[in-house]
């Protein structure tokens, strides 16, 4: 009795978070929509942001470990068969799948964690194939085992598990990354997250300064292996249907991508890094046969230029004449000015309707707005913070992006509303980029030997 | 449960062979850079169109092949040229500028991954997604008669060139000049360097031989199984590392035993009935040997490298 | 205070530490000199739980330690700094000391989560006496700022202040002050006097006899992994036996 109000009190108070989150999240869905992202595009870029901390969790302890994948399909398999078969509430079946994964991640780490680097990795590759396996077969072992004369059926093998419902809604994936970025943003401000950190930086150190490294690195190892578990129970209920190819080898690397192309530096880097990988495919789409090789080069591009992730865009010195980024910023100006250019041609006669490079052009507007401001934005920095004060550049980018936003406000007055989004398009890119938090875990400090040098 | 067990040992050999000759590029990338290079299996792939489009020529961009313009024995090194140009390609691309930075090794890993994705859709956008295939009678399908086992003469082709390869490879690390500046890099860049050796010269040429068997895995494998399409590295990705790991990370001698390790476990657990879990028997050993040999059957001590 | 019975440390073929024997009585600081490649460092990383004694006993208060695990040996009060300085370079100067709170700290990942009344104490009381530690060795100015860009006399200094953060009874001090001036090694051996005063069982590993006659009240002298003479620093200096070991080494 007492536990029916319970669950009917919690259920009244997600409800009301979820009806809060659709408001908002309505106006913002429908922009996206409108330039190319629809909401199960958007959904699955939330997803990724989510696999994106699972991995983090890890790594920020020092683990380089590729389990994610495998723990995502015990996370999607377990709560889709509680939903399917148990017709469990879908709030309790992600919570079965996290546990289930957290508890299979507790006898996969106690062994392997001990294993270094490229090891590690390959062991917990093993461990995925071995997930998927398991998976594939379990249906025909469990008949032989247990009722040789009815089939017992769980996961369908490797025809997967379909028709099944979609329950994951824009605004819970929304709800729980922000709960996981907050666990995060806490974490790392915590005794827990120093420890992690101290773990990643200079194990033996930590371990003589009394921190439990095996504790800490089989927590990290859980907890992510439970974030994943989430991730994919949200992934099942989110496609019709899911086997277990989807959760194989490549999905795993995937998932690593999606944090070093975000960039390690900062908790937000995973997030980044899994919404373009999903986003920038998406986007390069009406290349048709083009867009694998595309999305191909542009990872290579990120990974080359931006050793540290897509955050280090937020990084002032990213912006800074001569600095560590100085070929990434100049690919980017490239970019920018081709974008900004090849638009501004034939500002005149370019209908609402037509497309350029597949992008409408008010879209690259904002977005040249965008940099721009960024540009100008921290151009900025002052002199002491060791870069060169570039006034004429920093003037001409601030004018270039003022005068976008003007053109943005005031060139499509005929289609009200374009000229806003542009407006807060381009503010949200600035903003973002600038002001998120970099922990400078790359700054330029100089090389050790460099340090020493100096005073030997 | 009735096995042929010398038709199954053949199997496995020639098999054996070429996941041996695949691997020994893995391992030898990983010896000299301590990198774990995943676009190998896009080389692999690389290495089969580059055989096929020398036999058949532009025919293969537009229809099927029909008629094989070249004998096969120009085809194979052409493929082997062509994935090893292939591969310093990627080496240029996707790892110097990162090794120029002294970019942390992950960041090598996801852009072996960008390489290979590059590569497998260039190849799809060239050929097509659609499985080619030499044409039919082409290639002496038949098996050789007057042997007790069944074994067509593309297998023993492949055969002895693996082993031929893996042979010259032997030679090559262990007697000749590029050998030892090959292993003195592998020892430390900086020492190398210090010593005289061309540090870059050596990495190109490592990765130009890796491509280079790659691609020799990769016709033959094309041959063997007629069927080449540009996701065929996808197969063999996950096994050459398991016979790396299998055989000891870097260790030359240990991808080729693991290679025929390998090829025997999943020859005889198909012929033992079960191959719907013989990769399960792969991959189990493959953790167990990590957890309790970490350094594989031929390894060295294990250092700490990502 | 510390007593080491016996203990070997062997590596491959070549024996680091062979049957050493050491005691370290409580409240003293002891000094550990030897030529190069003597096993210095190989004797502090088998007490600190880094590196273990192929045989061999090692007793702290009493208690084997020579099969623990690292942490547990810090947890029982032994703590020590690096010869090759070993910071959190991408963490700063507070946090590093912060880190060496470790074990006095309680909150768990749940408290800093529902951000509990206690995890705000803990915290402050954390960062109170972190910044007395950077203080008490002049630089508090740079808690802010990143151990890796820190000068290396500072980098030797926080070294130190992380090893005493972790309130330690015994500490291991290996070359404290190389690559530093005569000034600044004085400063330092005053530092390390301090902590005698607090009651910190010292043992020093060091290379310059000035710091060794300033601290020490007894030095060991290690050669080739024997313990070849110990005593009153002005007695080790006269004996033949280290002079031999020094000279031998210097040729
Ligand atoms: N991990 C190891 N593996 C193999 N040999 C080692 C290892 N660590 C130390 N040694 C060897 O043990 C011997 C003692 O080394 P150790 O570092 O303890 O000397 P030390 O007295 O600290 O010298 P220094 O004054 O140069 O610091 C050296 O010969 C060294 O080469
Ligand atoms: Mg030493």
């Amino acid at each position: 009795m007492r536990v029916a109000i319970v669950i009917d009190i919690i259920n009244a108070i997600f409800e009301f978070i979820f009806n809060v989150l659709n408001g908002a999240l309505d106006p913002i869905l429908t922009q996206l929509a409108e330039i190319g992202f629809r909401e199960p595009v958007v959904q699955f870029m939330l997803i990724n942001a989510i696999l994106g901390l699972s991995i983090y969790m890890t790594l920020n302890c020092g683990l380089f470990s590729l389990a994610n994948a495998g723990f995502m399909a015990v996370g999607a398999y377990v709560s889709v068969i509680l939903t399917q078969k148990y017709d469990a509430e879908f709030g309790l079946s992600l919570l079965g799948g996290a546990l289930a994964a957290g508890l299979v991640a507790i006898p996969i780490g106690l062994p392997v964690l001990r294993l270094r680097s490229v090891y590690l990795a390959i062991a917990t590759i093993g461990f995925g194939e071995i997930v998927r396996i398991v998976v594939l077969n379990v249906d025909t072992i469990a008949t032989d085992l247990f009722n040789p004369d009815e089939p017992i059926e769980l996961t369908f093998g490797a025809r997967g598990i379909s028709r099944i419902p979609k329950l994951t809604e824009t605004a819970h994936l929304v709800f729980f990354l922000i709960l996981m970025g907050y666990l995060l943003y806490r974490m790392q401000r915590s005794r827990f997250g120093r420890a992690m950190t101290a773990i990643r930086q200079d194990e033996k150190v930590a371990t003589t300064l009394g921190i439990n490294v095996v504790y800490y690195k089989n927590m990290a190892f859980i907890l992510g292996a439970m974030i994943a578990g989430v991730a994919g129970g949200f992934s099942g209920h989110a496609t019709r249907i899911i086997t277990p190819k989807d959760y194989g080898f490549d999905k795993a690397v995937d998932i690593l991508a999606y944090a070093v192309l975000g960039g390690l530096g900062h908790w937000s880097g995973p997030i980044i890094g899994g919404m373009a990988l999903k986003a920038i495919p998406e986007r390069l789409r009406y290349l048709n046969e083009y867009t694998g090789a595309l999305t191909g080069a542009v990872l290579l591009l990120i990974i080359i230029y931006l050793p540290s992730g897509l955050v280090s865009l937020g990084q002032p010195s990213f912006w800074r004449r001569g600095g560590r980024f100085e070929g990434a910023r100049r690919l980017a100006g490239i970019g920018v000015a081709l974008i900004v250019l090849t638009n501004m041609l034939p500002l005149r006669n370019l209908g609402s309707d037509e497309v350029l490079l597949g992008l409408e052009y008010w879209h690259l507007w904002g977005l040249g707005a965008g940099v721009g401001l960024i540009y100008w934005i921290t151009s900025r920095q002052p002199a002491s913070t060791g870069g060169r004060f570039s006034l004429p550049m920093s003037a001409v980018t601030g004018l270039l992006a003022l005068g976008l936003i003007i053109a943005g406000l005031i060139g499509r007055i005929d289609q009200p509303g374009d000229g806003y989004y542009v407006l807060v398009f381009g503010l949200l890119l600035a903003t973002a980029a600038g002001v998120i938090p970099y922990a400078p875990q790359h700054t330029e400090t100089p090389p050790a030997e460099q340090v020493e040098g100096s005073h030997a | 449960m009735d096995i042929n067990v010398p038709q199954q040992l053949v199997n496995a050999l020639w098999l054996g062979g070429l996941y041996s000759l695949f691997a020994l590029g893995y391992a030898l990338i990983f010896s000299v850079l301590g990198l774990l290079n995943l676009s190998h299996s896009a080389v692999f792939a690389c290495g089969a169109f580059v055989g096929l489009y020398t036999a058949c020529g532009d025919e293969v961009f537009t229809t099927t092949c029909t008629e094989l313009d070249r004998p096969i024995w120009i085809v194979i090194p052409a493929a082997m040229i062509g994935a090893g140009i292939v591969s310093v390609a990627v080496d240029r691309v996707a790892f110097w500028p990162l090794r120029k930075r002294n970019a942390p090794r992950m960041n090598q890993l996801i852009s072996s991954i960008g390489a290979a994705a590059l590569l497998v859709n260039l190849l799809q956008i060239q050929f097509g997604a659609a499985q080619q295939r030499f044409p039919f009678g082409s290639i002496p399908n038949d098996p050789v008669s007057g042997l007790p086992v069944v074994i067509t003469p593309i297998q023993i082709t492949a055969l002895v060139i693996a082993l031929g390869l893996m042979f010259a490879l032997r030679i090559l690390v262990k007697r000749t000049r590029l050998g030892r500046e090959m292993r003195t890099v592998a020892f430390n860049e900086r020492v190398a360097s210090l010593l005289g050796v061309n540090v870059d010269r050596t990495y190109m040429t490592a990765f130009f031989i890796a491509g280079a068997l790659a691609g020799a895995a990769g016709m033959m494998y094309g041959l063997a199984f007629n069927s080449m399409t540009p996701f065929m590295g996808e197969s063999v990705s996950l096994k050459g590392l398991t016979v790396i790991v299998l055989g000891g990370l870097g260790s030359i001698e240990g991808a080729v035993i693991g290679g025929f390790l390998i090829a025997a476990i999943e020859v005889f657990s198909v012929a033992l009935g079960r191959s719907d879990i013989r990769d399960a028997f792969v991959f189990l050993l493959l953790f167990v040997i990590l957890v309790v040999r970490p350094r594989g059957l031929l390894g060295q001590g294990v250092e700490d490298r990502a | 205070m510390l007593e080491l019975h016996h203990v070997s440390r062997e590596f491959g073929g070549l024996a680091a530490l062979c049957q050493v024997k050491m005691v370290v009585p409580q409240g003293k600081v002891v000094g550990l000199i030897g030529p190069n490649g003597a096993g210095k460092t190989t004797l502090l990383n088998c007490i600190s739980g880094l590196d273990s004694p192929t045989s061999g006993e090692i007793i702290f208060d009493g208690t084997p330690i020579h099969s623990r695990s690292p942490h547990r040996i810090t947890a029982l009060g032994v703590s020590r700094t690096y010869q090759n300085i070993r910071l959190f370079k991408e963490m700063t100067t507070l946090e590093n000391v912060i880190v060496g709170q470790h074990i006095h700290g309680r909150s768990t990942l749940l408290h800093s989560m529902f951000v509990w009344p206690y995890h705000w104490r803990e915290e402050s009381r954390l960062k109170k006496d972190a910044l007395a530690l950077l203080e008490r060795f002049n630089i508090g100015s740079v808690a802010h700022v990143h151990a890796g860009t820190l000068s290396y006399g500072d980098q030797r200094r926080l070294e130190m202040a992380r090893a005493l953060a972790t309130r330690p009874r015994l500490v291991l001090l290996d070359e404290p002050t190389a690559g530093m001036n005569a000034v600044e090694t004085h400063q330092l051996g005053e530092q390390i006097l301090r902590m005698h005063a607090d009651g910190i069982t010292v043992v020093v590993v060091e290379h310059d006899m000035a710091l060794i006659g300033q601290v020490c009240d007894e030095v060991y002298v290690l050669n080739f992994g024997e313990m070849i003479a110990n005593g009153a620093p002005q007695a080790v200096k006269q004996d033949p036996k280290v002079i031999e070991a020094y000279l031998g080494h210097e040729d």
